[in-house]
């Protein structure tokens, strides 16, 4: 049956699908919590982007105390606020003098000295009505066609400045360009109004998103999307060194931010994804925030689709993390155990059937010994078994099949008449062509209907036993149950199956008629595939019955063994919801003993064992004749 | 203190200079015959100014704007400075009335520097073409009705208002600009005030005028009429109030505030 092998079987295939199924569910749970991850990654990232843009604008504002209480730019504020019509000359070059002086102490203030001598931070000295008296670093410095003319007053933070307020903002220039703008006022007195104003410009370039990027650890990317523009353009980018992703593959679309709600009323977009990358777009605070200006900060997010790209994404990190030992020793476990069962189902019991069919082909034993066999194997030596039967029988040999008493005694009533049995040993019983039946089958009929009746050919009498009922002038024993010694004649209405000779007269023709009646018993038994099994009947034996000598149960110990066999009939019978009343030994053994008898003169044996057994839900007997 | 007529282009100005003499040869026997007044100066001043906050200012500071993230009081400011108004100079424009010929020459001309316009606003009669200068080195797109036209640096726009009526231009590069034309009969000039608001028409002819102040398009104030007999001018006494403050002026120290 190999069942532990199969359970196996099972088992395996069971682990196998529970671990595909917990594959994708891990899949799916890693998606889940990366996209959720990523999420608060990318929106960490905006937030301190943010942040930073806002300490830095206040690192700059502060860092313009410099130059707002510089007393060379005061005095030329005052001097330039006094002049109606254009500012004086000597004044814009004092004033740029005393810039170019500050400006490198303000980009160290602040950590941005920019790089290769090259200083990214614009100053501006504005008087009380705008003008702008001096300025440095400014990359627009030759776009203006006259210093003189040139003004600052009219946008709000140096308005406000002006004002007396210190103030950030965004510019977008020429739809191109950001500026971050801080600005501070120039006062000269307390309680006075402030004379001028210091303005300070930081154009948002790559310098400065390496600066964002250093100080925030985040990708970052900025970008001008004017709303009258041509489309959205990135002016600046960076990320870190060691964070692997590729900026190239975030595609802004100005398309995307004016359809995003979301955007539109609180200047961030949801979390977006483009390509290997998640990303979340803001407006930068300011004046820009309507003309544009704006910064997306991306991660990495790769999703894993399948088993396969689980593999393909793993690096060697993740396959150093996995347990070997481990997963070895529940790949070492899981094969000892498949193995075991398949040398404990399979190889042990075919080793076993190899052994014996060597053992068969050596001449060592004639059929498959069944009970060292098991399962499946058992079953396939039955039907060799069966088959070197079957061939033997076609060779005309004799059967070795166990004889079935049911088919040698005929059908037993379920339901004993009176108190013995009521073994029919009548031809009108006994004419069913199927030749089978049992002791406690009724209907079953008489294997031997060409028996002689028991008033015919009556067994000798056991006089060693004593048995009360053993009387040759009985009709039979069987058939005359003790309560009623007036058993009932034979049914001659049952139409006996085959023709019935005439009784015989003489013990010439008494042997002649046994010797038929043997004969066709074996013919039916190689016919019958379920008929008791008895070996080949030697000649002799034909000879010996012909003779009609019966011998006598000759010791007690045979008469033990039948007590023996007569109990486990009664259990049995017991055991199969049969009826028992009625049954005693004596009856049982009487009926044995004509058996034995028979069997003894069919195959010249010196005994017969008698074994019970069960039989289609009912007790039965076989008869084994035995030589030795 | 010196006034100067608005938007009087300095070629212009160098042009009308040379034929001075020369109209002066033509006029000054005429007048003698006709008897013409002697010119005299006219000032006026206008006053509440600081009560005017100007659009692009206002809305810049509002505090759902996202215009800033800080934005910090300076203790030092005396409170009253703090306030954002309207710069006499730039926002406010006094137009003259009166008889005789206009006196904006070939055109009236409104600058573009410093993120605003300057002046914001001017007051002209029909077929006085007006000009747009970009002397900012940013780019500006001055848009107006079906108009909108970028405006590098130096670049100037022209045009000549049909009719009556106000126009308004903005600039979507710098929100801060906001300029506007108003097109009136019987403007001959328009005076800019100064830092503290007075004006004063130089040498004006002897004749009635009659000044109205304006702030982003609209008359805030106007003048009874002025008769200028010669020779000695004429000052106005009252003021040209533009506005009025509030009673009590919000503290700035509470609006100090950082988004």
């Amino acid at each position: 049956m190999m069942l532990i092998s199969r359970f196996w079987y099972a088992i395996l295939a069971v682990a196998l699908a529970a671990a595909v199924a917990l594959v994708y569910i891990g899949i799916n749970q890693h998606n889940r919590i990366r996209v959720s991850d990523t999420r608060t990654i990318v929106e960490h990232d905006r937030d301190i982007v943010d942040w930073y843009l806002q300490v830095d604008s206040r690192r700059r504002l502060d860092a313009l105390e410099l130059i707002s209480v510089d007393s060379k730019v005061q005095a030329n504020l005052n001097k330039a606020t006094a002049a109606d019509g254009k500012v004086p000359q000597d004044v814009r070059d004092a004033t740029k003098k005393a810039l170019e002086e500050l400006a490198p102490k303000y980009a160290a203030a602040i950590h941005d000295e920019g790089k290769g001598g090259t200083n990214p931070n614009m100053l501006f000295v504005v008087d009380a009505r705008g003008r702008v008296v001096g300025s440095v670093n400014f990359d627009r410095a030759a776009m203006i066609k006259d210093e003189s003319a040139f003004e600052l007053g009219g946008y709000p933070v140096v308005a406000d400045a002006l004002h007396g307020w210190q103030r950030d903002d965004t510019w977008v220039v020429d739809r191109e360009a950001i500026y971050r703008v801080v600005a501070q006022p120039v006062v000269a007195a307390e309680g006075a109004a402030p004379i001028g104003a210091v303005v300070g410009f930081r154009r948002v370039d790559e310098g400065y998103a390496r600066r964002v990027v250093e100080y925030t650890y985040a990708p970052v990317v900025f970008f001008v999307n004017p709303p009258d523009g041509d489309g959205l353009k990135v002016i600046a980018r960076g990320k870190p060194e060691k964070v692997d992703l590729n900026l190239d593959e975030l595609k802004l679309d100005a398309q995307m931010l004016a359809t995003d709600e979301h955007f539109q009323k609180e200047g961030v977009t949801s979390l977006k994804t483009a390509g290997n990358l998640a990303y979340e777009v803001s407006r930068m605070i300011g004046q820009g925030w309507d003309m544009g200006a704006g910064y997306a900060v991306a991660r990495k997010s790769i999703p894993i689709n399948d088993p396969n790209a689980l593999l393909q994404q793993a690096d060697e990190g993740d396959k150093k993390a996995v347990p070997v030992p481990f997963v070895g020793g529940i790949l070492a476990a899981a094969l000892l155990v498949g193995l075991l069962a398949t040398f404990l189902e399979h190889s042990m019991p075919l080793g076993k059937l190899r052994r014996e069919a060597a053992k068969l082909a050596k001449g060592e034993q004639d059929a498959f010994p069944l009970a060292k066999l098991s399962g499946a194997y058992r079953r396939i030596g039955q039907d060799v078994n069966e088959g070197f039967e079957r061939v033997i029988a076609k060779g005309g040999g004799a059967s070795r099949k166990a004889a079935d008493l049911e088919q040698i005694l005929g059908p037993v009533p379920a339901a004993p008449q009176m108190s013995a049995f009521s073994f029919n040993f009548d031809s009108s019983s006994s004419s069913s062509p199927s030749g089978g039946g049992s002791l406690d089958s009724k209907s079953a009929p008489d294997l031997f209907p060409e028996l002689p009746p028991a008033g015919a050919a009556p067994p000798p009498a056991i006089a060693t036993l004593g048995s009360p009922v053993s009387s040759p002038s009985a009709p039979s024993a069987f058939s005359a149950p003790a309560a009623a010694p007036a058993a009932p004649p034979p049914k001659p209405a049952s139409p006996p199956s085959r023709p019935q000779a005439p009784p015989p007269k003489t013990p010439a023709e008494r042997a002649k008629a046994d010797e038929e009646a043997i004969a066709r018993a074996a013919a039916m038994l190689e016919d019958d595939e379920d008929a008791t099994q008895v070996a080949k009947i030697p000649e002799e034996l034909m000879k010996a019955s012909a003779t009609g000598e019966v011998k006598a149960i000759e010791n007690a110990d045979e008469l033990v063994q039948w007590r023996t066999t007569f109990e486990e009939f009664v259990a049995m019978r017991k055991k199969c919801s049969e009826p028992t009343t009625g049954l005693s030994f004596e009856k049982f053994q009487v009926q044995l003993r004509r058996n034995k008898e028979q069997l003894v003169k069919q195959y010249n044996c010196r005994r017969v064992k008698f074994t019970v057994y069960e039989k289609e839900g009912k007790a039965a007997l076989k008869a084994t004749p035995i030589k030795d | 203190m010196r006034f100067r007529p608005l938007q009087a282009p300095l070629r212009r100005r160098s042009a009308l200079r040379s034929a001075l003499p020369l109209a002066a040869a033509l006029v000054a026997p005429a007048a003698l015959v006709l008897g013409a007044a002697h010119a005299g100066d006219l000032k006026a001043r206008v006053a509440g100014y600081e009560a005017l906050r100007p659009q692009a200012l206002a809305s810049a500071v509002a505090s759902n704007s996202h215009a800033f993230t800080w934005r910090l009081f300076d203790r030092l400011v005396a409170e009253k400075y703090t306030a954002l108004s309207a710069d006499p100079e730039k926002d406010v424009t006094v137009a003259v009335y009166g008889e005789g010929p206009h006196r904006f020459g070939l055109e009236a001309r409104i600058r573009l520097a410093g993120g605003r316009a300057t002046p914001a606003t001017v007051v002209v009669p029909a077929g006085v073409p007006i000009t747009f200068v970009n002397d900012d080195p940013f780019l500006h797109t001055l848009i107006s009705g079906d108009l909108k036209r970028d405006l590098k640096p130096g670049e100037t726009h022209k045009i000549t208002p049909k009719g009556k009526g106000l126009l308004t231009f903005t600039d979507s590069q710098a929100p801060g600009v906001k300029a506007f034309v108003v097109i009136e009969d019987g403007v001959i000039m328009n005076l800019a005030p100064g830092r503290d608001g007075a004006v004063k028409f130089a040498e004006a002819p002897a004749g009635s005028y009659v000044f109205k102040a304006f702030f982003e398009g609209n008359a805030k104030a106007t003048s009874p009429t002025l008769e200028v007999k010669q020779p000695a001018g004429l000052e106005v006494k009252d003021p040209l109030v533009v506005g009025t403050l509030p009673s009590a002026a919000p503290s700035a120290s509470a609006s100090a505030a950082s988004k």
